[in-house]
């Protein structure tokens, strides 16, 4: 008697790839639908978890593409703060897919929101839609004005130029303007801005909007750059706070989780060339090691080790580390500041007034 | 005989003997132009062997103490504790001026800005927002350089603090000279010289906004510790605010002592 699981391979078989492997072993990627070579120019954008993949890749001997970089005279201790290198572009955490989506527009100058600009009561000024990219904010209108001319022109080189894009789901909880629908990163009045119930509304994306986003996404850079392709990754890191006063943030964590990777794995299913890269199975699962910290909330670098030992093994045909020393030396010193850095840049940390932030 | 520095800067200056008053001047390479311009007003003949000397020079009922920090005796300049360097806090308390002269640092925003960088950067001056911005370079945020220069200059801001604590008298702090003209830079590129050989000499613009920079900070520090803050001397500047080409010494950064007269013309304004 045949049937149809007989002829499958191990990793169809939860004895053989899970419950029969060691712990930090389990790898619940496949070989891609593409390979990644070190000529492939890599953009990197989504949550807070996301800041882990882009430094990490050049010592997988990987490129990672920064079309707005850090000076090069100034200590990475610093530049990390002012939210460079740790994507492609300085647009900071961008959460949701409507987020990403609206970044292309808004680099095209295809959405001018009405809400652009927070003016503080102490002068500085806050990108609404990187409200943490600066410790202090814009310290005049010349140079936010400035700056994010330059910033656009850095999203649409990475944008045209990028051979692979990394986008890492983070939320479907956001908020945004009633008038058109911008969405912020963090809720308004949080790091800045004022919260007006008036002007401003909560919103829980569902599978339906998040996948036709992704999808719009990806057909719009296609337009453009029809050869790139795409890896999408849900981010393990639940969420810090829910708005949703009828439901706890455990529950709406998972919540939020299953939509995001329902919707990935949807718009994956959609489109050619496109991957969904299983990070958040190898963090949230209770067979692997603990990779959760203290907090139970962030990840560990070993847990991100794990994620990126999968991911070379998955993408790429030279899993083991293909970087010189040096280059590894450099991008471990810079990993290991990053380490300390993670949970400054997670920024809707702030929704939690309890929490010791620093 | 007077003190003439090696470039023939003359002596312009003409002090008054009527105002008795103690100084106690403390720093390193920027007190030394303060120093020649002190001995060229003294009547006790030529210089010492040595900018770099601890002693004080008297005129008509005026005492000025200048303590080099530079000389290597005072290393490390704090002690475990954040306290100054035995030696230093003894000079300050043996003093006894009525007048605590601060020209520490002033150094750092050449230190970032005065050798040309790959790739260029420019930024936009919070106090002066419209300057011009050179649309080639790399934008930084006037915060992150803020940050980068308060970074540097934060030990001799402890040495502020310090001073301020344990100065018996008034404490000034003297603004740093104004960066010096390429022109200038060139013929005299100590102690960059390699490097200026190598990448030039930033733009004036930048290099004049990084100290604009730099002195907003240390005024703001002053602020912050009841310190009054001297700019530097209006008359020695040129129209676009660069050190006149009279007030530099024969290096890449510094005041001579024509420089350093009018400095300290403005100090004993301000002892007055």
């Amino acid at each position: 008697m045949t049937h149809p699981y007989q002829d499958l391979p191990p990793e169809a078989f939860w004895s053989r790839s899970v419950a029969g492997c060691a712990p930090h072993d389990i790898n619940p990627a496949l070989p891609a639908p593409f390979k990644l070579s070190g000529q492939d120019k890599i953009v990197t954008a989504g949550s807070c978890f996301a800041q882990n993949i882009g430094p990490r890749l050049p010592g997988m001997g990987l490129t990672y593409l920064i079309t707005e970089p850090a000076h090069p005279m100034l200590p990475a201790e610093l530049t990390t703060a002012y939210g460079y290198e740790l994507f492609s572009a300085r647009y900071g955490n961008l959460y949701t897919a409507r987020q990403l989506l609206q970044l292309w527009y808004r680099a095209y100058g295809a959405f001018q929101p009405q809400e652009d600009c927070w003016d503080e009561a102490d002068g500085r000024l806050i990108d609404p839609f990187r409200p943490r990219i600066q410790p202090r904010g814009f310290l005049t209108a010349q140079e936010y004005e400035a700056d994010r001319t330059r910033h656009f022109a850095a999203v649409r080189r990475a944008f045209e130029a990028m051979d692979v894009f990394i986008f890492t789901l983070g939320l479907t909880e956001s908020w945004r303007a009633r008038t058109d629908g911008a969405v912020f990163p963090l809720c308004p009045g949080v790091a800045g801005g004022a919260f007006d119930p008036a002007r401003h509304e909560f919103h829980n994306f569902t599978i339906e909007e998040i996948t036709s986003d992704l999808v719009q996404f990806i057909d719009t850079i296609r337009r453009r750059n029809p050869v790139c392709r795409f890896i999408l990754t849900v981010s393990p890191v639940p969420l810090v706070a829910t708005a949703r006063q009828d439901t706890h943030v455990m529950a709406a964590a998972s919540y939020s989780k299953s939509v995001l990777r329902v919707a990935s794995e949807m718009a994956a299913s959609q489109r050619e060339s496109v991957a969904y890269f299983p990070a958040y199975e190898i963090i949230n699962s209770p067979f692997t090691p603990h990779y959760y910290a203290e907090d139970k909330r962030s990840v560990t670098a070993a847990g991100v080790d794990h994620v990126m030992r999968s991911f070379a093994a998955s993408f790429t045909d030279n899993p083991a580390p293909l970087a010189t020393a040096a280059v590894q030396s450099q991008t471990q010193a810079r990993l290991a500041r990053m380490e300390d850095a993670i949970r400054v840049h997670c920024d809707e940390m702030i929704l939690d007034p309890g929490h010791a932030f620093t | 005989m007077r003190a003439q520095l090696p470039d023939g800067t003359p002596r312009v200056l003409c002090y008054t003997d009527t105002m008795a008053q103690s100084f106690f001047l403390m720093g390193r390479s920027h007190l030394t132009a303060l120093w020649y311009a002190w001995h060229n007003q003294t009547e006790a003949g030529g210089p010492p062997a040595s900018p770099y000397a601890h002693a004080p020079l008297m005129r008509a009922g005026m005492k000025a103490i200048f303590l080099q920090l530079e000389s290597g005796r005072y290393e490390p300049l704090f002690e475990p504790d954040g306290r100054f360097h035995a030696a230093v806090a003894q000079s300050i308390a043996e003093a006894k001026a009525e007048v605590y002269v601060s020209v520490l640092g002033g150094n750092d925003h050449s230190m970032i800005g005065l050798v040309a960088h790959r790739p260029a950067f420019d930024f936009v001056l919070p106090e002066a927002p419209d300057l011009p911005l050179d649309d080639g370079a790399q934008l930084l945020p006037a915060g992150l350089l803020e940050d980068e220069l308060s970074r540097r200059i934060a030990p001799h801001v402890a040495a502020l603090a310090q001073l301020q604590g344990c100065a018996p008298g008034r404490v000034v702090h003297m603004e740093s000279p104004p960066p010096l003209p390429e022109a200038h830079i060139r013929r005299h590129p100590v102690p960059f010289a390699d490097d200026i050989a190598a990448l030039g000499v930033a733009p004036a613009l930048l290099r004049y906004k990084l100290w604009r920079l730099h002195s907003g900070l240390y005024r703001a520090a002053c602020a912050r510790l009841g310190i009054a803050f001297l700019p530097s001397p209006p008359v020695m500047r040129d129209e676009s605010g660069m050190m006149h080409p009279s007030g530099c010494h024969p290096d890449a950064t510094h005041g001579n002592a024509l420089y350093g007269g009018h400095v300290l013309k403005a100090l004993l304004e301000f002892a007055a």
